[in-house]
Parts: structure tokens; sequence; C-alpha cells
């Protein structure tokens, strides 16, 4: 649908939370300056409270920009709210009580500053400046932002963003700036160098990045002579919407909403052409021919996206031995079979296979960007799993390696560590699918995992861990009683709570905190008051020895009762306390009531587990 | 080519294309504001494909003003 029939629709609504269907509608790359005032205005008029409010300072006219801002942030469902600061006020506006700042309480506040306003003398004599004199010129501009970040942290415990500075399409020295090793390019560099540097010790500040949306945009583009003298515009309207993109990035992040897992297709997404038809030395990926280096290109940039700390998953329709045959004989891929943390390769539905990917992997939907080249396999994802963001291949290869850069997804301020682990993660937990495989009975199996389990009383550090079991268990969770933060640690304290949680690891790594039970103790009475197990914890016996331990630490106790709530997801644990020589004491459609018979009181076997 | 003006200023300054004509100034509206006139060029230079000059944005007061230059450049 074209953009402006959806604003039209917009238009017609009263209410931001109605307009959620057609925001997805609209198509962000195509959003003409025309389309991006009537939209931003349209949103203005709504009353619903504002998702993130952005005030914008400036030493320049910055006014251009949050329209575009606040249109872009609404095609990902987000209502942003714009403050302009007054003209060069920006230490005025975070000081004083009474400025326009103040009032609007800003959850990002945006620092941009003209490098040539805010030190006209860099314009006019930047070649008689020695190289001590520009250090310091340095030093003084990056202590004027660290003195601004230190007066807005005084009254605000909002997030700031600080522009860095672009380069100048020319330099004051000519061809010489080159051969200067601290000419005027080098003096932007360095200065962009050390203002990241002194944010970086800030918790709070960040780096807008513009002297790479600058570069990307062309520093001959970016300035428009005439509105920077009329208007004191310091961006020509052409490079708004990489800013508001750049923005729209940082906002994901900011509002957590950043997605932790790319679904891919194989065939003519990965790599080019049909697996099944070509076989593993037909389809194009590879140095040799043009399309085949686009597909290299384009693995290239998947797996910095693992890297940085994404889940990668294969969703194909193909035959799982072929796919397996391909990554062996190609092994000069960029990408391997070890850098997926879910395979899903058969020939049912993909929206099927996705919603496994998503269980596997123990992340919602909404964590998940699928892309495929088949409109259809894509539309039908898209009208089953809405939440799944969907994504069309572009059709001509050359496209495919830039179409990663443009995904705002997986958008995170920093890369930590950890990031690079979480696949290994699932891996592990592929080898023991694998292991399954070939191990040809169960219980040797189990046997082979070598688990070990340490059940214990939870402790504080344990409660993050043990709130998120409750909140996101759906399937092995018995009561599926979703407690708060606040409850957890009213249980934590004890009087007549027991909260005990169970850490896993095996010979292919450590699964860590996987269950957890509460016990409600009222005198000599013990009732299971919640039993969760991580999904993928399931089917080893964990939950046995979890419920063996509960046993014997209650051995004295008079009586023992447990519930079963059933619900749309819990059917894995319909049998548990049956299972587990409980006793059927009541039964109606909301729940099934159990009780213990301490005299017949059994620990159940399960020896290839090992209770530390 | 008048329509397609009509339209733009139509648009930006959100009043009914029958209210402009050759005298339609900045006083006529408060939509017609400093941003919105930067717009308003932007969107006339963007249609026709020219550029004005600093010059004769100074002198483009009212819409038949806008009409005169922007004819100046298309002829």
């Amino acid at each position: 649908m074209d953009n402006k029939v959806v604003i039209e629709q917009i238009k017609a609504c009263d209410q931001f939370s109605e307009i959620g269907s057609l925001l997805t509608s609209l198509d962000r790359k195509r959003l003409t300056s025309q389309n991006i005032i009537s939209l931003s205005r349209a949103l203005r008029l709504y009353q619903d409270p504002g998702h993130v409010n952005i005030a914008y300072l400036a030493n320049f006219t910055v006014d251009l920009l949050p329209p575009y801002v606040e249109a872009f942030a609404a095609t990902e469902g987000l209502l942003a709210r714009s403050y302009v600061g007054k003209y060069n006020q920006y230490f005025q506006e975070v000081l004083s009580e009474e400025s326009g700042l103040s009032g609007f309480e800003p959850d990002l506040i945006f620092l941009t500053l003209s490098l040539l306003t805010l030190e006209p003398e860099l314009k006019s004599s930047f070649l008689q400046l020695s190289v001590e004199d520009k250090n310091a010129r340095i030093e003084r501009i990056v202590q004027h932002f660290q003195q601004w970040v230190s007066a807005v942290k005084q009254r605000y415990s909002t997030t700031v963003l600080i522009s860095n500075f672009p380069l100048p399409a020319f330099s004051q020295l000519g061809i010489a700036d080159a051969n200067d090793p601290f000419g005027e390019m080098a003096f932007y560099f360095e200065l962009n160098k050390r203002l990241a540097a002194a944010l970086n010790s800030e918790s709070r500040a960040h780096v807008f990045d513009l002297a790479k949306l600058s570069a990307r945009f062309g520093s001959d583009n970016v300035f428009d002579p005439k509105m920077h003298y009329m208007a004191k515009l310091a961006w020509g309207e052409k490079f708004l919407p990489l800013l508001a993109d750049e923005m729209l990035r940082h906002l994901l992040s900011l509002k957590g909403l950043t997605r932790k897992c790319l679904v891919l297709d194989l065939d003519n997404t990965l790599w080019g052409g049909v697996l099944g038809e070509e076989g593993p030395s037909g389809v194009k990926v590879g140095p040799g021919d043009p399309v085949s280096e686009a597909y290299h290109d384009f693995q290239c940039k998947i797996k910095n996206l693992k890297d940085r700390g994404v889940m990668l998953a294969v969703c194909s329709k193909n035959n799982e031995s072929d796919v397996r045959e391909m990554f062996a004989q190609r092994s000069a891929m960029p990408l391997g079979l070890d850098d997926f943390a879910a395979l899903k390769i058969n020939w049912e539905h993909k929206h099927l296979n996705i919603e496994r990917i998503a269980k596997e992997l123990n992340i919602g939907l909404d964590s998940l960007v699928f892309i495929d080249d088949n409109p259809v396999e894509c539309e039908l994802v898209r009208q089953m799993l809405p939440q799944v963001r969907t994504y069309l291949v572009p059709g001509n290869p050359e496209n495919i390696p830039r179409f990663v850069d443009e995904m705002i997804e997986f958008e995170k301020l920093m890369i930590l560590a950890d990031d690079r682990n979480k696949t290994r993660q699932y891996q592990q937990e592929r080898k023991r699918e694998e292991l399954k495989g070939t191990v040809g009975d169960l219980s040797d199996y189990l046997q082979s995992l070598e688990t070990e389990l340490e059940i214990r009383v939870a402790t504080q550090h344990d409660l993050n861990r043990v709130q998120q079991l409750f909140a996101k268990t759906n399937q092995f969770n018995v009561t599926t009683k979703r407690y708060s933060m606040a409850e957890v640690e009213r249980f934590h304290a004890g009087d007549g709570w027991e909260l005990g949680v169970a850490a896993a690891r095996d010979k292919f790594g450590d699964l860590g905190i996987i269950g957890l039970y509460l016990l409600h103790l009222v005198g000599s009475l013990v009732e299971i008051d919640s039993f969760i197990l991580s999904c993928r914890a399931m089917g080893r016996g964990i939950e046995t020895a979890m419920m063996n331990h509960i046993k014997l630490q209650h051995a004295e106790a008079a009586s023992f009762t447990a519930r079963y709530f059933p619900t749309s997801k819990n059917m894995p644990v319909k049998n548990f306390f049956p299972e587990q020589g409980f006793e059927v004491v009541e039964k109606n459609a909301e729940q099934v009531v159990y009780s213990l018979d301490m005299k017949e009181n059994k620990m159940l076997d399960c020896t290839w587990i090992n209770v530390v | 080519m008048i329509e397609k003006i009509k339209k733009i200023f139509s648009e930006i300054l959100e009043v009914k294309i029958d209210e402009i004509n050759n005298e339609f100034g900045p006083d006529d509206t408060e939509m017609w504001d400093s941003m919105n006139n930067l717009r308003l060029i932007t969107a006339i230079e963007e249609e026709f494909n020219v550029r004005f000059s600093m010059n004769e944005i100074e002198e483009m007061l009212n819409f038949g003003m806008v009409l005169n230059t922007l004819n100046k450049h298309l002829k």
C-alpha cells in the first residue's frame, strides 16, 4: 500500500494504540518529506502517552529532524515525543528548573553541536595553531562535553546521546592536509576518538556517530549552504532520513526492543541456487563468479551478526542430510553448521518450524527476524506469526550483503564477551540432541550425558533467574503462577516458604539454573505451590531428582499436597504428580489436587543423575 | 503548474486550495512560520527541479511572488 494512503487512514484514527497494523504497512525507506510532515502532525495529535520522550539540544537549527524521528519511530510502533531546546542553550536547558526541558521529562537527550560554532577560530585560523594548541583545543572541547554530562546527571537520570564531529568536505590545508600528521582531518579523528573515550567512562552517555553518517551520505551533500546561511541549518533535508534511521536504532536499543535471533532460509538466501537440484558443488557461494561472491559477502555479514551476539537459525525446506553434506563439502563457506543455534530442515510449514525454533531457544517470537527469498513463504509467516519480523531477501544478489547492514533489529550499545558465547550454549544443546540420535537406548543416553545436579535453597544471587523462570516458563510448570520480583523476595525471606533451585551441568556444558520449586510450609503440612523446569532441561529425569530431594528434605511432614492447574501449554506436566507417586484427591476442570501418602513415600529411580 | 504549487502550499500550511490566491502570505496563517517556509522552498525546488537563490527567497513574500520567481526559472 502507498505510504500516503496509509497516512490518510492513520489520520482517521483517534488513538495511537489503534493504528498498530497500519504502522507496520508503512514503508520507512519510501517516506517522502511530505509524508513525514503529515504523519508527524497526525502523531502529535494523539493523546496517548508517548513511549519515548526525546529532547534535542543544539547550537544550530535542529527543528526539521524531530518529525523524521517521530515518523520513523512510529513505523516500529513507538510513539516518540519531541522537545527542541532553545537555540544554543544546551547548558541552561539542563541546569534550570524552569526550562522547557525540565517540564518535558525526557527519556533521551540528544546533544548535537556544530564545531565551527563552538570553536569559530578553527574556521578562521586552523593553520596558525601549533600541535600544543590543537591538543589543548581538543581537551577543552572534550571537557566542555564532560561538564555538560555532569550537569545533566545532577538533575536527570536519562540516557544522553552526543553526536561526534563530521569531517569537513575540504581541508583548509588543501592536499597538504593528508601529509600533515596533525592536519585538519587528523584533528577531527583525534577529537572524535577522545570524545568517545571520555563518554565511554560514563554509563549513560553514548556517542551518536554523525561522522560515520556524514561520510556515508557524502560530506558534499550533508550541508546545504543556502539553508545554513538563511536558517542556521547544519543539515540539508535529504540527510535527515539517515539521521532518523540511526536514531531509531538507538531508540530500539534503549527500549529493549533489540531482537535476538535471525532465522534464515537456505536456497537462494544463504547461497545462490537450489541445493536439491544443483548439488553441493553447484550452488553459488564463495570466490569465483560475481553471484557466488555476493553470497560469500552476505555470509560474512551474517557471521558478524553472530559475533555480535545474535543467534542464527536455519529454517529450510530441504533434506537435512543434503544440507549436512553441503556444509561438510563446502567447508570454506564463512558460515558452518556450528554457527547455528537451531536447525529446522524439513518439509513442514515454515511457521511451525519457526515456532519450534523460538521454543528451542527459549525466546519469544517477537525476538525473531526471518528472511526468505520466497514471497509466498514470507507472506505465510507474516500472517501466521505477525510477531516475527519477516523480510523478503532482495531479488538481486548484489543487494543481499547490504540488506544485512540495513536491518535495524539487532542493535546494541555495547557488545559484551558474553554475547559471543551465546551460540555455544545452544550448540551444546544440539550436541545432546545429536547424541540422543546415536545412542539407541534412552537410559544409555541419559547415562552418557553425565548430568550433575545441584539442588539448593535459592540465594539472593539466584533471584533474578528465579523470577525469570516464573515469568517465562510455560510447559513444565504445574501451576503457572507468575510471581513478581517483590513476591519472589518474600518467598526467599522464608517465613513459611521454601524456595529451591536446581542447577545442572553435563559433559557438554553448564546449563545453569534450570529448575525451581516453591513449598508452602504450614506447621508439618507441605504444599507444593510451584514446580518449574526450563524446557531445555526436560526429558532427562531432573524433575524426579528434584522431587526426590523434596521428599527427603520433608520426610517428617504430616502431609504432602500438590496441585495441577491445566493450561493450553502445560500438557507435559499433566501426569507429573501421579508419576511421582501422588494420588488424586480431587479433580475438576480448573485443577487436580494430589496428596502423597507419607508411609508409601518412595524415592524414584534416577541413577543417571549425580546429585552433588 | 499552479495547481501543483497550490497543492504543496495546502499540504504544508494546512490550508484549503481555494484560499490560496496571489496575495496569500505569512500574515494569512500562523502555519507559515520560518520552518514551514523552508519546507515550502525545499518542496517546490524538489517538485520542479529548480534551485532558488537566497536573494530570490528573501523576495518571495507571498504566493504570487513565489509563482513569479518559479516562472523565471522555468522559462
